[in-house]
């Protein structure tokens, strides 16, 4: 019963994720890269970031019923020098 | 000097300095550069990812020359690409310029550019020093084409190597300096290392936090 319980919440989670691809023109280097890493992680409604340098795209995982919306992301890739091409949801 | 000229003019049309100049908005920068002809180092805070402000310091061995003083870093335009980035920076400095107990206020003007992929970077560089005396009246030009031989993805360690061609008309040593260098550039945390065409060790580092 205990582990079906634990099933169902991990299901219901899995459900309400909310991951945002994001891909960005202009993140040459690790330094690019670290400034976008810094600059989600700083915000309030982002769980982890992962970045992947050779396709320009970072992989937002947002906190448990938290959004984002597409003009913040545009707003906080700029504020760091950058340009966003596209944004998958 | 119209070789001079022609020559920079080609390597300008392929063609960054060391690090960049700007960090992100609330970054702090620490460089250091150990050169064929100076060493200096640059501390640098970034208010906004158009510009910085901090301090520098520069020494010519040759002549014996000490700078310190207060420089700005300017970007006066960026050039995106999904997987390039190009970048035009204006920087200027001035403070106290010193050579055998003698005092100079100086200035400087520095106009540089870059152009990056993940396999081909390029780089000029242009620096105008002024002082009320005579101590630090100097131009210096630089460039730098550099290949990467393997593409690494975030966090990985980054390989560049590259080749440094440095002109300064004023300086007392070679006018004319190349400089083969390998970078090794790993998240935050960058390493130069070079061995110049007047014999001369390079090392440069640059730190961001």
């Amino acid at each position: 019963m205990f582990k079906f319980l634990i099933m169902i919440m991990m299901l219901v989670n899995t459900a309400f994720a909310s991951d945002i691809k994001i891909q960005v023109k202009g993140m040459v280097c690790d330094f690019c890269a670290s400034t976008m890493e810094t600059a989600f992680k700083n915000n309030a409604n982002v769980k982890s970031v992962d970045i992947d340098l050779k396709t320009k795209k970072i992989n937002l995982d947002l906190k448990q019923s938290k959004t984002l919306s597409d003009q913040e992301i545009k707003n906080i890739v700029k504020n760091q020098g950058l340009l966003v091409l596209k944004i998958e949801r | 000097m119209l070789r001079t000229l022609l020559l920079f003019t080609f390597l300008l049309i392929q063609t960054h300095a060391i690090g960049r100049p700007i960090s992100y908005s609330g970054g702090t920068t620490v460089m250091q550069n150990n050169g064929p002809i100076k060493h200096n180092i640059h501390i640098h805070y970034t208010p906004h990812y158009t510009y910085s402000i901090g301090y520098i310091w520069e020494h010519y061995r040759n002549d014996d020359i000490d700078l310190n003083g207060i420089q700005l870093n300017y970007l006066i335009h960026r050039w995106h690409y999904l997987h390039a980035q190009g970048n035009l920076y204006f920087k200027t400095a001035f403070g106290d310029a010193e050579q055998s107990s003698q005092h100079d206020i100086y200035a400087l003007v520095n106009l540089a550019g870059d152009y990056e992929t993940q396999s081909i970077f390029t780089s000029y560089d242009a620096k105008l020093y002024r002082s009320n005396g005579h101590i630090m009246d100097q131009f210096q030009q630089s460039a730098r084409l550099g290949v990467a031989p393997y593409i690494g993805d975030y966090g990985d360690l980054h390989t560049w190597l590259m080749l440094e061609l440095s002109h300064q008309p004023n300086y007392s040593g070679d006018t004319f300096i190349l400089t083969p260098l390998v970078r090794l550039f790993k998240g935050t945390k960058l390493v130069e290392i070079g061995y110049s065409s007047d014999h001369r060790l390079l090392f440069n580092w640059v730190l961001r936090f």
